[in-house]
């Protein structure tokens, strides 16, 4: 791999969001491809740093900097991706359902998935299952991704997703589920099409779901 | 057949006094409010209304350790910020409205605030007055100095500081501290260290990794520990909260009096939390969300299997919920907690 492609993708993994920057603007003079910059240097960064997080070897703020490191690059990368026309690998519609005010799990995951080159419709939090319905009828997600951290608020994950099928446009999206009380067990008796027990899964998932051939 | 009543068995225990049950806490915080028909912001907003809906709510199931006030959100309205008491049915706690911190430079412009007045502060004196009026144990909130540096700075805020400005991190903990510090020697001060409890829990302290809670929380935690301590305080409670299992190493490095009373999450075994703290109470730790959603049977097959494993600890078990029960759990569960305790919680 060309050399600057592995500093930003060394940069990504350490959360240094200046020295990331600078890499990928120095690629870009040198006429590397924008898409071979995401997925070689930054989506790979990404998946490294998801390993780190399921190996216990790093935590929710080495992912978060390395995270937001990814998203500053990916801002001066975006305008390069649209002029060469380079599709996300999906659309997602994530937010923290109704009742619940928490929403650092949810961003983290918003924040993975962008690594992993989805582009993401942030709702954000204490969201009514009738704007997951517009934000749908909308956008045309290929996947709703919910989200919530308290028992009591966990219930109106299947309530949106009731909303969902109520509107005719369950069987037009995947639907995937994840917070603290989440089991698999509960995505399931739900009805929801996968659980992410982390952010690094979630990307996983999310990627088995726009390519289940492949994944 | 219970031969002790619910003060000498928390005393006794307390006491490192063999007792003849397992003593049993619910742990359902806002329950109290909706259980006897209270605003579930009342229990945080209005001491009285708080106190008697535990009391009230402890008398219905036999449930032990006295009223405590508590406030989840705390730190960010005592530097400064604004809450919003729960309104909707599904809000469990006062939420933060308006941080004192949005950016790295408010961090510069924090400042201790006056304890007799700041944020909740004035309502939990309140509440302290009646458990001395009614004899029963006087709790304080004591941290955790990091969870509360986060309720203060948004825990995004801190959390990516944590990793990539240290340095504000430990300024803000350094405030934390001092201020936590003031807030015991008021509530010494105003009862005496023997009556006093430091209440400590810890949410967002097992986001971060152990190296990492080594440098930035340790320290602080030892200094706070330490100071009430020394001051004559003969125990320290702390909800060590969520996935913690690789923090209860440097946790035990802490002094927690004689002894501690430290619960657990259900994600930590409560018998290895009793090896790594033989010397303290463990409490712990039924999984909360089984409670509310789970299954009558289910529910208390769970508590059995709970309290026959608490029992086999030495240093003394409480049953209790490994966190906070929300108010939206069916009342008949809490009774399932009650009756298991009854059933199986006698000690040979």
């Amino acid at each position: 791999m060309n050399n600057l492609l592995t500093d930003i993708c060394n940069a990504i993994i350490a959360g240094d969001e200046d020295l990331a920057a600078a890499k990928i603007r120095e690629s870009l003079d040198q006429g590397i491809d924008p898409e071979t910059i995401l997925n070689d240097g930054m989506v790979s960064a990404m998946a490294e740093v998801g390993r780190l997080f399921e190996n216990g070897e790093y935590f929710v703020p080495e992912m978060m900097i390395a995270a937001r490191a990814m998203q500053n690059g990916l801002g001066l990368l975006k305008p390069h991706l649209v002029q060469a026309n380079v599709q996300p690998a999906g659309l997602v519609v994530a937010g923290t359902v109704q009742g619940d005010l928490h929403d650092i799990g949810k961003n983290l995951v918003c924040l993975m998935l962008e690594g992993a080159g989805f582009e993401i419709i942030d709702l954000g939090r204490n969201v009514r299952p009738e704007q997951f319905v517009e934000a749908v009828e909308q956008h045309s997600p290929d996947i709703v991704a919910l989200s919530a951290l308290l028992t009591t608020t966990m219930s109106n994950m299947q309530t949106t997703i009731g909303a969902l099928t109520a509107s005719g446009l369950r069987g037009k999206v995947k639907v995937i589920v994840g917070g603290a009380p989440v089991t698999q067990e509960f995505a399931d008796s739900i009805g929801a099409d996968g659980y992410g027990p982390d952010a690094s899964r979630a990307v996983t998932l999310a990627n088995s779901l726009v390519s289940p051939a492949t994944s | 057949m219970e031969s002790m009543t619910q003060n000498e068995r928390i005393l006794a225990l307390l006491a490192r006094q063999p007792i003849d049950c397992v003593p049993f806490v619910h742990k359902g915080y806002s329950f109290c409010a909706t259980n006897t028909g209270v605003a579930k912001a009342d229990i945080f907003e209005f001491p009285e209304r708080s106190y008697k809906a535990q009391a009230w709510t402890m008398e219905q199931y036999g449930a032990e350790v006295a009223p405590f006030y508590t406030f989840v959100s705390y730190g960010a309205w005592e530097f400064g910020g604004e809450i919003a008491w729960p309104e909707d049915r599904w809000s469990s706690g006062p939420s933060v409205a308006k941080r004192p911190v949005q950016t790295l430079d408010d961090v510069q412009s924090l400042a201790l605030p006056e304890v007799e007045t700041a944020g909740c502060l004035p309502r939990m004196m309140e509440f302290a007055h009646l458990q001395e009026r009614n004899n029963s144990q006087i709790a304080f909130i004591y941290g955790s100095p990091f969870t509360f540096g986060a309720n203060l700075c948004g825990v995004e805020n801190f959390l990516e500081w944590s990793a990539g400005e240290p340095e504000t991190v430990h300024h803000v903990m350094r405030l934390v501290t001092d201020h936590l510090k003031q807030v015991a020697d008021w509530f010494i001060g105003e009862f005496g260290a023997e009556r006093v409890l430091p209440r400590i829990a810890s949410p967002t302290d097992g986001l971060i990794s152990p190296r990492m809670y080594e440098r930035l929380v340790l320290p602080y935690r030892l200094e706070l520990h330490q100071h009430v301590l020394d001051r004559g305080v003969k125990h320290i409670y702390d909800h060590i909260c969520g996935e913690q299992n690789r923090n209860l190493p440097l946790l035990a490095q802490l002094p927690w009096g004689d002894p501690g009373i430290l619960s657990f999450g259900d994600e930590v075994n409560l018998l290895d939390a009793a090896q790594v703290f033989p010397n303290e109470i463990i409490c712990g730790n039924i999984k909360p969300d089984l409670v509310v959603t789970g299954d009558p049977d289910e529910i208390y097959d769970a508590c059995r299997e709970n309290i026959e494993v608490g029992k086999q600890i030495k240093s003394g078990f409480i049953f209790m919920g490994g966190c906070d029960i929300p108010a939206t759990v069916p009342p008949y569960h809490i009774h399932l907690m009650s009756k298991a305790s009854k059933e199986f919680g006698r000690y040979s």
